[in-house]
Parts: C-alpha cells; structure tokens; sequence
C-alpha cells in the first residue's frame, strides 16, 4: 500500500517517497530528490519559522550529505533525515528563543493550495489547531509524534534512528498523543470563544 | 508500556474532528520549491567537498578573488558555519560574468552548472570582477589584495547571517557597515537581503517593507525573491 504522506510529494515534481521501497544507500542528491518536501514540512511542524525553512533544509541535507549519505540500516530514509532535520530545528529554536518569531509563520510552509475557498480556509484551520497542539510538545515528543501519527513512519524505524529501544519510542508516543490532545483540546476551545486566534492559549507543558 | 500504539487516525476513541484534521493536516500539499531547492543544493554540493567527508585540511592559498572566497569558504565551513558561508561563496561563483572562462591567474573557471541555469541571473559586473577601490581597503586604510577584501566581505556577510539569528540589532548594524565598506561588494545582493530580514526582526516593519521592495526592484530574478517577498506578504508564485 501507498503511504498516505507520500502522496503529498506527487506533483512536486520530485521522486514521491514510499514506505515500501527497499532502503538502499542514497546520496544527498538523491534523498533531496525523493524526501525534501518532507523534510521542509517536517521542519515547519518542528517549528522552524517558514522564513528560514528553505535555509534548514538545504542544512539538513547538506549534514546528510557530510555523513556520507543513507546507508541501508533499520532506520528508514525519511527517519534518517528527520533525526538531522530535529538537530537542525534544535538549533534553530535556541537561536531564536530571544526574538520571538511570530508562531504563525511557522504554518506558512505548510499553506494550503486547495482552489475552493471554504476547503482552503477549513484546511488552514486544521492546520493551525494542529500546529498549535504539536507547538505545546517538546521537541523529542513532538518528532515521534509526527513522523508516527503524520508522516506514518513505523515505530522500529524512529527506535534505530535515536538508538533507543522500540519500547521507549511507545512510551513516547503514548505520552505525546496525550499531551497532544490535551493542547488539542484546549485551543479547540480557545478557538470557539474567540476564532481565528487558536494559538493563543497556554498549554501546561 | 509495550504494546504498539495505534495511530489517531484509525483509533475510534479519539473525536472524529481531531482525525479528520490530522487526516488533513496528513494530505495538505507543502509549499516547499523542492525544484529550485534542488538546483541551490547543487550549487552548494559543488563547494562542499566530497560526501561523507567534512573538510578538514586549509585550503590552498587563494590567487584571485573567485578563489579567494571559495578558500574562506571552505576554511570557515570547518568552523561550523559552512552554510551560509556556502551561500555566499556560491554568490561570487554564479557572480561571474557569463563570458568569463578563466580565473584570475590562470586556472580554468569551475563549470557552475546552477550558474548555467540561471538565465535570468541580475546584472552581472564587467569582467573581470574588480572591487572598487574602497572595496580594496581595510577600515584602517591600508590597501588590501582583493581576495582579503573578498574574503572579509563573505566573513562578514556569514556574521550577519548568524547574528540575525540571535540578535537582529546587531545583524542589521554589521550590515549597514559591511555595505558602507563594499559599497559595490560581490555579495551586496545578499546583504541587502540579509538587511531586510533584520528590520523585519528588530520590528521595523515600514523600513523592512522599503528595503523589500527596493531589493526586489534591483534583483527581481533573485533566487532570494521568495524569502524576501514574504516581508511584503505577498504570494510567491
């Protein structure tokens, strides 16, 4: 079967990437071909401002390609690079903690494309009520969460990419889809009272 | 806990409008250029050096101003800022001029083959590529090689990048000297750029919006269109 997340890549221009192709050794060249609009969106979910993600992802792959490319390994390609491309977000936040990006930006990567109007708002919402739950998380919570839950990537690949146990990948993700629909929850809430303004509230972290 | 999790989408537990969003949020299209990110990697595989092997011995002494700022370039990846670095060493490659087939010195011109694609690249400097001469001073006065100068403009411009990261004041300020001191420098494109982002950032939004336009006024095919287009809010094609 088709990865879902994969799907999104058609049209790109670019090699859509499957679950179900055999890994293989990849250049950077080539990962850049089959995964970058991952990685740029994966960045965004991360937080990285839409500003600076075109910077991150050349970074991300630029540091793939000083590593010598993918070597066929437990960890898939797409996990591979999302493990650099959180080094590089990491960075990127410390840096920025002193000067307050506006959050929104950071959906800006992700911007919807749909023709009709009303889909195209609907899809924008979603997207900010999702980003705002995934802000709520920290980071290594929140790479888990989204290359499971979003990008559909399996649990034995984000265990070998961190070099941990696939037991503590569960435990991570159970106490990231908690916390993730707690934030949820509370910005869905925030955002009945006063809409367009979903990004708002405090989330206990 | 041991068990694999499901995942959200397919757990009936979970309200249906959280799945649907995440189902949404899953087949929202990126807005991600993968084509033009494609072609500035490139650009920047060419300087990087082989896969799988960070620089790690200085390079050769540079003998003209091309060389000179792949050189520091190269010297100033090890220290851990390579990217933008990369960035602006690339600049002065694509900067060349289109006729040109040698460096100074001599040895052949490196093919770029991104320099080749870029059709609609900004007008270019008569060949061969010359600082003016308040490009070829150091602040003291003392006359300096082009390629120190050359190489000080990119160690400059790498310093604004990294401040703008973390202070945007000072950033904008070392771009406002590094443009006083290379008035005509090769890499005043992305300084002017660079600049724009700063006033965005120190929340000089009016000034940030002038520096914009007229950026994208002087280099309306600029591969840094699309960043700076963003300060205007207005839609990249």
């Amino acid at each position: 079967m088709k990865d879902e997340a994969a799907a999104r890549h058609e049209g790109s221009g670019m090699l859509p990437a499957t679950q179900t192709d055999p890994p293989q050794a990849l250049s950077a060249e080539a990962l850049f071909r089959a995964h970058a609009p991952f990685v740029a969106s994966f960045l965004a979910r991360m937080g990285v401002p839409a500003l600076e993600i075109d910077d991150a992802v050349q970074e991300v792959f630029l540091v793939a390609h000083r590593k010598g490319g993918y070597q066929p390994g437990p960890a898939q390609p797409r996990s591979w690079l999302a493990a650099i491309a959180v080094h590089i977000a990491q960075a990127d936040r410390r840096s920025r903690r002193r000067q307050q990006l506006e959050s929104a930006d950071a959906l800006d990567g992700t911007s919807c494309r749909r023709p009709d109007p009303a889909a195209r708002l609907e899809t924008q919402r979603a997207l900010e009520l999702v980003q705002a739950a995934l802000d709520a998380l920290p980071l290594e919570l929140r790479a888990a969460f989204v290359l499971f839950e979003i990008e559909g990537e399996p649990c034995e690949s984000i265990a070998a990419t961190w070099s941990v146990p696939v037991g503590t990948v569960y435990s991570r993700l159970h106490n990231a889809r908690r916390r993730f629909l707690q934030a949820y929850a509370a910005h869905e809430k925030h955002e009945r009272r006063a809409p367009g303004l979903g990004r708002e509230p405090e989330v206990s972290r | 806990m041991k068990k694999p999790p499901v995942r959200l989408l397919h757990d009936p537990s979970v309200a249906a409008s959280v799945r649907a969003n995440l189902q949404c949020v899953r087949e929202a299209p990126g807005g991600y250029d993968a084509a033009r990110g494609f072609e500035r990697l490139q650009r920047e595989l060419e300087l990087a050096g082989p896969s799988g092997t960070a620089p790690s011995t200085p390079p050769p002494t540079p003998r003209g101003l091309e060389l000179s700022g792949l050189g520091a370039t190269k010297a100033l990846w090890i220290s851990g800022v390579g990217a933008l670095c990369i960035v602006a060493a690339g600049a002065l490659v694509t900067g060349l001029p289109r006729g040109r087939q040698s460096l100074p010195g001599g040895a052949p011109a490196p093919p770029s083959p991104a320099a080749a694609r870029e059709s609609s690249a900004p007008p270019l400097p008569a060949a061969p590529l010359r600082l003016d001469p308040a490009t070829a001073l150091a602040p003291s006065g003392t006359a300096v090689s082009p390629g120190v100068a050359a190489r000080r403009e990119i160690e400059q411009l790498i310093q604004i990048r990294a401040l703008l990261r973390r202070d945007a004041a000072a950033a904008y300020e070392l771009a406002q000297r590094s443009a006083r001191e290379f008035p005509r420098g090769a890499l005043r494109e992305e300084r002017e750029a660079l600049t724009a982002l700063a006033l965005s950032r120190i929340g000089e939004h009016a000034r940030a919006q002038e520096q914009a336009r007229a950026f994208l006024q002087s280099y309306p095919n600029s591969p840094l269109r699309a960043v700076v287009q963003r300060l205007l809010g207005e839609d990249v094609p």
